[in-house]
């Protein structure tokens, strides 16, 4: 189950939601956790930069006002992949107390 | 997508609108030094193929150009700036004034900078607050002395700056809740001699503190010639901060920060009439320590707004050098154009409007000049707001989105925060304005090709060229500045998608066309929303203040929600007697970033007055829409609906309605008396798309789409897009001369 308050796992069945379908129609339960999820601090927080626009993405991570962006290694070559990532790496943050 | 800027050079125009034979000059800057060649280009089009846009547009035949672009630099963060007779001050001084920091910079902040000659004298506070008197003179280690006591953000004080006698100490005295601390510097008994420069809010010119600013407010600065009486300069303050009489012995200059608030001038009402320069616009209009909530507007009660509010990131001037100067042949068509700069150092493309010399055409597009405005350089996707939640997917950066982390001193956009929270109500084109670009793309376009503002009317242009259909531009500001009589010309005006910030002027402009029997489409969503105001001595910037309610990123603080360039109360036009469905028929309901949905036909559709809508359209199942580059339906992103309660005309047909929208939808908060649950999606009755139209007494008729998603759809390449068609028979019966009839009446009647 998920819960916002202490023990924060992210069930099986709403990974596989998630994952089946990231911009699909999602239930209750998966809307809920994404506004958790999206709701997170801007500072620290995964974004996409364009490496090829339309085409290819690489993953970074915003540092704070007056930043420059923190490229990652990872690169996608659709935005449903890039989103699968992200979630699979929040949804472990929640389960090891990263963000709450 | 060709052309596309890689911002290795990065440009601004001091203005975005030109005639034929104008000459734009060109501010460029770059990473390193080199060669560049600059290229004109007619836009023709944005079109998508498959997934990705690609740009149609002609080269202009033009006097070859060519450059050499050097790094510029940027002097972000207003100050003030007087100057003053060095002699005056040679048996030392008094400086008084009353400060209160907003934030406590980490870099530090400065409060005043005194320079005579080479000889500089600044009163500063560190990361902590604590006040720093520094002394520098050339071919002399710099003095300095930290203070054991410290300022807080938030909390004014009263300040006392001396020196006494050309041999004298430099003190400082902080009165912070009825408690006077001091500090105290030995420095060097050499003084300068020539110009004196007082700065407030910036360390002197020649400085090694030139580029340290403040983030705060400062009130009643007054300054003395040699020393005076700690205890008298601080009763002679506050009677100055009274409104009290400032002239006196001793006295060199007092500055009455609530004289002339509409401009650029601090006004000296000391005998030398030595007035202020304030650069880079810092916000005045804003609450003094004199604020008693009993009046609510400066002009009320100028006292009570005697304080300038200084930010360090404040930007109204970049100040970069003219590179180049385009001259305009004179045989240009109206239109957009865009201005290529490329070399080693990369490429920037700089987007101009073409107005023509005498009006060419019946139809006028009227771009949105100040939306785009508003919207420069919007950085919050990169800080503060969390627009994840609203974009309902992952944040992508472009090229430009990366350009602007990597130079914040190119300035904020009216959504942002300035570094102390507090909102940025000043927004100016003389500067890099890196959204308003053909490429550019946000999260607020939705899910698919993202364009946006500049870039999405780009859609309608691209549109209208491929029709055929013959347009003039004419801008916002050209309403701003000439009223009714700039769409005069025309018979029909059409929109961009998200016309949304608009001045007293050229909202009257569009209601005056309207009552002259103009015909306007309106082409987009979220429309005459914000007043914003034009300053009279900078007209290339713009003032908003997000007072009372309405989507808004940052609020006004209480009691400043009047313009301080023209004293208008800010805000929504809505609050100001003009909600959009006055004008418009439709106006702001909500938004949703994500995706955008169909339309289906009221039954409303099928009034005969509408037949020249739907002629020859096959709307099969009641639904027309269902595609689109903007999250892949007509109607989305920000919506409007009908209201006749909001002004509405009751003879309006409501010919569409958005079709179920999806969760992400959010209602308008300005609609929200009582915070409740049913407020996104399909939950709330009055959160929708509505398409309607209706005539005017005068025998014009205005159409209005209700969508920011419209152009999205428009712009679909599909052989049957109803869209397309609707817009087309839109478009082609408000260009004929044939008046408009109201409902009951005689056609012309």
């Amino acid at each position: 189950m998920t819960t916002f308050d202490g023990g924060q796992v992210v069930s099986r069945d709403l990974l596989d939601e998630f994952l089946a379908a990231p911009y699909g129609d999602h239930g209750p339960a998966l809307r809920r956790l994404l506004l958790r999820l999206r709701s997170l601090p801007a500072e620290g927080k995964h974004v996409l930069v364009e490496v090829v626009p339309f085409r290819q993405w690489r993953l970074a991570r915003l540092r704070g006002r007056g930043q420059l962006v923190e490229l990652l290694d990872e690169v996608f070559d659709t935005l449903e992949d890039a989103e699968r990532h992200v979630f699979r790496l929040r949804c472990a943050m929640l389960e090891s107390g990263a963000a709450s | 997508m060709r052309l596309a800027p890689d911002f290795g050079i990065v440009g601004y125009t001091p203005r975005w609108q030109y005639r034929p034979g104008e000459t734009v000059a060109l501010h460029l800057s770059s990473g390193e030094t080199g060669k560049a060649d600059i290229r004109l280009h007619r836009f023709r089009a944005l079109r998508a193929h498959g997934e990705e846009l690609e740009l149609d547009a002609d080269p202009v035949d033009h006097p070859a150009l060519r450059c050499t672009v050097a790094p510029q630099r940027t002097l972000i963060g207003s100050w003030f700036e007087a100057r003053l007779d060095a002699g005056l001050l040679a048996d030392g001084f008094t400086l008084a004034l009353l400060v209160m920091p907003t934030v406590l910079s980490p870099d530090g902040s400065c409060l005043a900078s005194l320079a005579l000659g080479g000889f500089v004298v600044t009163a500063l506070i560190d990361a902590e607050g604590r006040p720093i008197l520094m002394a520098e003179a050339p071919a002399t280690e710099p003095r300095r002395v930290e203070a054991p006591f410290r300022l807080r953000a938030g909390a004014w004080v009263a300040m006392v700056l001396g020196r006494n006698g050309p041999d004298g100490d430099l003190v400082l005295t902080v009165r912070d809740d009825g408690r006077d601390r001091h500090i105290r510097l030995s420095i060097p008994d050499a003084v300068g001699s020539g110009e004196a420069a007082l700065r407030l809010a910036s360390g002197a010119a020649a400085s090694a503190l030139s580029a340290v600013r403040f983030d705060g407010r400062l009130e009643a600065p007054i300054l003395w010639a040699g020393a005076v009486d700690t205890q008298a300069a601080l009763r002679r303050l506050d009677a100055f901060a009274d409104g009290g009489e400032a002239r006196g012995p001793g006295l060199v200059a007092a500055w009455d920060f609530s004289r002339g608030i509409d401009s650029a001038v601090a006004g000296d009402v000391g005998p030398r009439a030595q007035h202020g320069r304030l650069v880079n616009l810092p916000t005045r209009a804003v609450k003094g320590t004199r604020w008693s909530g009993g009046e609510q507007s400066f002009r009320h009660a100028p006292r009570d707004y005697a304080a300038i509010h200084f930010h360090s990131d404040d930007l109204a001037d970049a100040g970069w050098p003219v590179t180049a100067e385009l001259a305009l042949p004179e045989n240009l068509a109206s239109g957009v154009y865009l201005i290529e700069i490329s070399g080693q150092a990369g490429r920037d493309t700089l987007p101009i409007l073409v107005r023509p010399h005498a009006p060419g055409a019946d139809l006028a597009f009227l771009a949105s000049t100040f939306t785009w405005l508003a919207y420069a350089n919007d950085r919050c996707l990169l800080h503060g707001a969390n627009p994840e939640m609203f974009a309902s997917r992952l944040l992508v950066l472009t090229a430009g989105d990366c350009a602007l982390a990597a130079h914040p001193e190119y300035g904020l956009s009216l959504y942002d925060t300035h570094a102390d929270g507090s909102g940025v109500s000043y927004a100016s084109r003389r500067r890099p304005c890196l959204t308003l670009r053909h490429t550019q793309r946000a999260w607020q376009g939705g899910l698919g090709s993202g364009l946006w503002n500049f870039s999405a009317d780009l859609l309608i242009l691209s549109w209208l060229d491929r029709e055929g259909f013959v347009f003039d531009i004419v801008t916002d500001d050209d309403l701003d500045r000439e009223g009714a009589a700039a769409l005069r010309p025309y018979r029909c005006v059409i929109t961009g998608s998200h016309p949304e910030y608009h001045t007293t002027a050229s909202h009257d402009a569009l209601g005056g066309f309207l009552d002259g029997g103009g015909r306007l489409i309106y082409l987009g969503g979220n429309g005459f929303y914000w007043r914003v105001s034009t300053h009279p001595d900078h007209p290339e910037t713009i003032e908003l203040r997000r007072a009372e309610d309405g989507n808004r990123s940052w609020a006004s603080e209480p009691g400043e929600y009047y313009h301080a360039f023209d004293g208008a109360y800010g805000g929504l036009w809505r609050r100001n007697g003009r909600p959009p469905q006055k004008l418009a028929g439709t106006g702001y309901t909500g938004q949703g970033f994500y995706r955008s949905h169909p339309y289906r036909l009221s039954a409303g559709a099928a009034d005969p007055r509408l037949a020249f809508l739907f002629d020859g359209v096959a709307v099969a199942d009641g639904l027309i829409g269902d595609f689109g580059l903007s999250g892949g339906g007509a109607a989305g992103i920000e919506i409007d609906r009908a209201d006749t309660t909001l002004g509405t005309p009751a003879h309006a047909i409501v010919v569409a309605t958005s079709e179920r929208l999806d969760d992400s939808y959010v209602l308008a908060n300005e609609e929200v008396l009582v915070n409740r649950p049913t407020v996104t999606g399909d939950m709330s009755p009055i959160l929708r798309a509505d398409m309607v139209f209706f005539e005017t007494q005068a025998g014009g008729a205005v159409w209005s789409t209700g969508s920011v998603a419209w152009a999205g759809a428009l712009a679909e390449p599909r052989s049957d897009n109803e869209i397309a068609q609707i817009t087309r028979n839109a478009l082609t019966r408000f260009l004929a001369p044939a008046p408009f009839a109201l409902p009951g009446a005689e056609p012309g009647g």
